[in-house]
């Protein structure tokens, strides 16, 4: 379903070039649950960001599903994402001028989803979350956990079939980051492409398999036994 | 960009108040500003758009050319060409003789004062004049009928139908004939009340018939095939035709000219329209420098706010949202913010508009509210919203995405940087200049305001009557007011010195047997003991030797001694001198006494006791001002019942010199205040940027050991230069127009660099008042705290 052949990332500041990813070939079939750790720096989130879309690789292909998406212009790659991808983040990543509701109505905002769909789907993903009683709160008003779970919801209402979690628990105590990590088994049970970063070995070992990165480059591709 | 970035854009506004009412309010004021320029402008150059054909009605415009005299044109010229037009070849189609004065009226027992416009019947073809009632034309061809505007009629007559009812004017009974539209304020024609001018009451019509006269004017209606240059031409070849302009001395060449200006010219084109020009550049000016101002105060706070949010831009990119809905939801935003600002402007501009109507003179008011102009205002709003929220679109456009979501800050490039710190300085060059030149108007004025004349004015009160010496109850009245108790002296003249409005010149011979030209002045006999000017030599006029219309001696100042040829005073006085064809007695030399503003240089004045049709101005000195006017408002009805007493100290009248001055001093010091507070915001903005910008920095040198007092020096060089740059900016345009204000002036007020220091200082105190509050953050900041967040 994803497919990075040759791929590329380096970054430039001044004079000074430094090699975020260096020639990374992977593919990541629909329905995996793919784990990715690694030491910082290790270019676990660039790659992250690139098979997101949110970023471009320096060199190299990259098929989403099986479209040829190299050089793309910004608008394309946001009509690519759109409803196609959910993205879970470390800090959460919601919005504090919106309430619960409104946080997890924002993906639908730029798809195709019509209006009068929008709030039986945000209400549908709240639900299924546990956080239909929290609607009208603003994130602020919530605990780690929740705002993860608001999170969540705001990435799967758009039903995507691929979802992104950049350390999903990196900022969780580990009840509520087991919370998390049952909640993504199980979207993944359903059926959705989980690609996760992690530095918790044990959230990595839930995984179907395991990239190990090291300056760039893909050193373990493991599959779980 | 949906309906719902909108609700999300208004709940961000009323989340942060305080970047709010900056925003909204300076657009508000630049909406305001616009508003009330654009109803200014209407009232000035749009009052007489319904004319009909307005490019084919001309004003007849004169100006007179002889040595000495106002190069300038006037807005009058010969009356007594309404009866040549066929003569002199023009080809005109209809006219009529305008003349307006200010008279008193009575209805029943009512006394009012108003505007009286004496006219042809052609005026109503000239200005296809439609009445609301009556017939017009009738009206205005009978000696005994006239013509009221609709607010007039309500004015006098209430909601009783004015048509048929009877009105005192000048002692006769008139019949309101018609009723006309009230005309705008800024109209060449005046229609509060319309009356033939071959009726009794007109004041002066010997005028009809004079070819010296500039006093009234003619408009015109030209035939459709008439050209301007063409009617130029013949009026000026038939011009040149008369007695008058033969018979004048050969030596002063062209003696006169005429011009006809067209209608819609009129506001800024026709003649004595300098201080409406005057007026109109400094709105404008104030609109654009406020505009501006506003302008870079929204683009810098919106950066600013846009930086902040790069992490919900990033989110909303990772959601598919694209670079265009990012654009649209950022311009959309400023759009509801220019939104807001409109509506709010339009709420100041209606409660400034009767203030600014009377700096500018104008009710304005009364044409503040039209859809053209409320749209056009609120169209100019939104785009200078538009506009001003591009720029932190862009910013938005360029977040990096997963950077953004990684908690890694992306800010503007350094040339965005620069960029703003550069608007940052124009805001402060701006205001710099701006107070600067407030500072520099309000003074000179304040100077004019204040200036010695020549004359005590302190006890001196002005009459202006409303009938001239040739009629006894004018003379039994001044003779009655020098006996009331406190009075020293009553004088007649023709106009009050210094507000000086008649170009009447003398030729007189000087000591070489040449033409010089002098100001003319009529007095009574009584005038320089009523002003308190004693001669420097000989005497002046005195009631027992120099009876009226005795004209074969005058009394001349310092400078037309000089300009005569004359030694010293004492040389002039008790010389003859030949005066047009008649030789006269120089019978003392008084000081020179300011005939006219502080804009003109002292002249030659001669003052003659003739002609007593002219005089008409009394000057009343007296140790009590208070009981002498009480005393005369009750002796004034046994005098002139039909008239309503107009009596004010000489200093009233002499400020009214410097009213345009004192207005355009107004408009461009609310301008100024603007423009600082303006400036202010902006640097509030831009020091809360430049504390959140350095934080990091400013916890490592605390580190480090950095006192409070060096934070705050850190801080202060930053600002310091952006204010020392903004005064290299400012100061010589503050200087330039100062230079170019006070250039029109002959007695200028000692400002030196005073108006520069002023304003320095009062941006200098500005800016540290505005940076305080976040210079004192940051002098706060604890680096504990600040490496825990």
């Amino acid at each position: 379903m994803l497919k990075l052949s040759g791929v590329s990332k380096l970054h430039r500041t001044g004079d000074i070039e430094t090699t975020a990813l260096d020639t990374i070939d992977l593919e990541i079939e629909s329905g995996e649950y793919l784990a990715v750790t690694g030491p910082s720096g290790c270019g676990k989130s660039t790659l992250l960001g690139i098979l997101g879309l949110l970023d471009v690789p320096s060199a190299g292909q990259y098929l989403f599903d099986g479209t040829d998406v190299s050089g793309w212009s910004e608008s394309r790659l946001a009509q690519m994402r759109r409803g196609r991808i959910g993205f879970i983040f470390q800090s959460f990543n919601l919005l504090d001028d919106l309430t619960v509701a409104e946080n997890v109505a924002l993906a639908l905002e730029y798809g195709d989803v019509p209006a009068r769909q929008r709030k039986p789907r945000a209400e549908e993903a709240m639900s299924k979350l546990g956080i239909a009683h929290r609607a009208g709160h603003r994130p602020s008003q919530l605990s780690g956990g929740q705002q993860q779970r608001v999170a969540i919801a705001r990435a799967l209402v758009s039903r995507p079939r691929v979802l992104l979690a950049d350390e999903p628990t990196g900022n969780l105590d580990s009840a509520h980051g087991n919370e998390v990590m049952r909640i993504l088994r199980e979207i993944n049970r359903e059926g959705t492409t989980l690609v996760m970063v992690t530095h918790s070995p044990s959230h990595a070992a839930q995984a179907s398999r395991t990239l190990r990165l090291l300056d760039g480059r893909i050193l373990v591709d493991a599959i779980a036994a | 960009m949906h309906f719902k970035d909108l609700r999300i854009g208004l709940r961000q506004l009323a989340a942060d108040p305080g970047y709010t009412a900056v925003v909204v309010f300076g657009l508000a004021l630049a909406a305001a500003t616009t508003l009330l320029l654009l109803a200014y402008l209407d009232t000035v150059l749009l009052s007489d758009r319904d004319v009909p054909g307005a490019q084919r009605v001309l004003r007849l415009e004169s100006k007179t050319n002889t040595p000495g005299a106002d190069k300038g044109w006037i807005d009058g010229g010969a009356m007594a060409f309404h009866d040549h037009w066929k003569e002199s070849g023009a080809r005109v189609e209809a006219s009529s003789r305008y003349f307006t004065r200010e008279m008193s009226l009575r209805v029943g027992q009512r006394m009012a004062f108003e505007r009286i416009s004496f006219v042809d019947a052609g005026l109503v073809d000239v200005f296809g004049l439609k009445p609301l009632a009556g017939d017009l034309r009738a009206t205005l061809e009978k000696p005994d009928a006239l013509a009221l505007s609709a607010r007039t009629a309500e004015r006098l007559f209430g909601r009783t139908p004015a048509l048929g009812k009877t009105i005192t004017l000048a002692g006769r009974s008139f019949t309101v004939g018609a009723i006309v539209r009230d005309r705008g304020a800024g109209s060449a024609l005046k229609t509060a009340v319309l009356v033939s001018i071959l009726s009794p009451a007109m004041p002066e019509p010997f005028r009809l018939k004079e070819w010296a006269s500039l006093r009234g004017t003619i408009f015109v209606r030209l035939q459709r095939s008439a050209t301007f240059s063409g009617f130029n031409e013949q009026v000026n070849r038939y011009f040149e035709q008369t007695p008058f302009y033969r018979e004048a001395f050969p030596s002063y060449g062209k003696i006169g000219e005429y011009r006809g200006t067209p209608l819609p010219d009129l506001p800024l084109a026709g003649a004595e329209t300098d201080s409406t020009r005057r007026l109109v550049a400094g709105l404008s000016l104030s609109c654009l420098v406020i505009s501006l101002l506003a302008a870079i105060n929204f683009l810098n706070l919106s950066v600013v706010r846009t930086i902040g949010r790069q992490r919900e831009i990033g989110i909303r990119k990772a959601l598919g949202a694209s670079p265009a809905h990012i654009a649209l939801q950022f311009i959309g935003e400023a759009m509801l913010v220019a939104l807001l600002a409109c509506g709010t402007g339009f709420l100041l501009a209606w409660l400034a508009a009767p203030m600014v109507g009377d700096w500018v003179g104008l009710p304005i008011a009364d044409s503040l509210w039209s859809p053209a102009r409320c749209g056009l205002a609120l169209a100019f709003g939104l785009a200078l919203g538009a506009l001003a929220g591009a720029y932190p679109a862009w910013v938005a456009l360029r977040v990096d995405c997963a950077q953004s979501l990684a908690g890694r800050g992306h800010t503007e490039t350094l040339a965005g940087q620069w960029l703003r710190r550069g608007l940052s300085l124009l805001q402060f060059g701006t205001a710099i200049a701006m107070i600067g030149f407030t500072v520099t108007v309000l003074w000179q004025t304040r100077h004019a305001q204040g200036a010695h004349p020549g004359y005590e004015t302190a006890p001196l009160l002005i009459i202006d009557a409303p009938a001239d010496m040739r009629d006894e109850r004018l003379l039994a009245l001044r003779e009655a007011i020098s006996h009331l108790p406190g009075v020293d002296a009553a004088g007649l003249a023709w106009d009050v010195p210094g507000r000086f409005n008649r170009n009447t010149t003398a030729d007189l011979q000087g000591q070489k047997g040449e033409t010089v030209l002098q100001a003319f002045s009529y007095v009574g006999p009584d005038f320089f003991q009523s002003y308190g000017v004693r001669p420097i030599a000989g005497r002046v006029f005195d009631a027992k030797d120099d009876p009226q219309d005795y004209d074969d001696r005058i009394v001349i100042n310092a400078s037309s001694s000089r300009q005569l040829g004359f030694a010293t005073p004492a040389a002039a006085a008790g010389q003859f001198v030949r005066m047009g064809r008649h030789s006269v007695e120089i019978i003392g030399v008084i000081p020179d006494i300011r005939q006219r503003s502080l804009r003109d240089a002292a002249s030659g004045v001669v003052y003659s006791v003739a002609s007593a049709r002219m005089v008409s101005v009394m000057s009343i000195r007296t140790r009590d001002p208070a009981a002498t006017r009480l005393a005369i408002q009750q002796m004034w009805p046994r005098y002139f019942p039909d008239d309503v007493l107009r009596i004010e100290p000489v200093r009233t009248h002499l400020a009214r010199l410097y009213d345009s001055d004192l207005r355009l001093g107004k408009l461009i010091g609310a301008g100024g205040i603007i423009a600082l507070a303006l400036a202010g915001f902006g640097l509030y903005a831009l020091s809360a940027y430049t504390v959140r910008r350095r934080t990091a920095e400013i916890v490592l040198r605390k580190l480090h050991g950095a006192r409070r007092r060096d934070i705050a020096r850190l801080l202060a060089r930053e600002l310091g230069a952006a204010l020392f740059a903004g005064a290299v900016l400012g100061l010589p345009v503050a200087a330039w127009l100062g230079e170019q204000y006070l250039a029109e002036f002959v007695d200028r007020a000692p400002i030196g660099f005073w108006a520069l220091a002023i304003s320095l200082l009062v941006t200098t105190l500005m800016a540290l008042l505005a940076a305080t509050r976040h210079t004192a953050r940051a002098m706060a900041i604890s680096p504990a705290h600040a490496l825990r967040a």
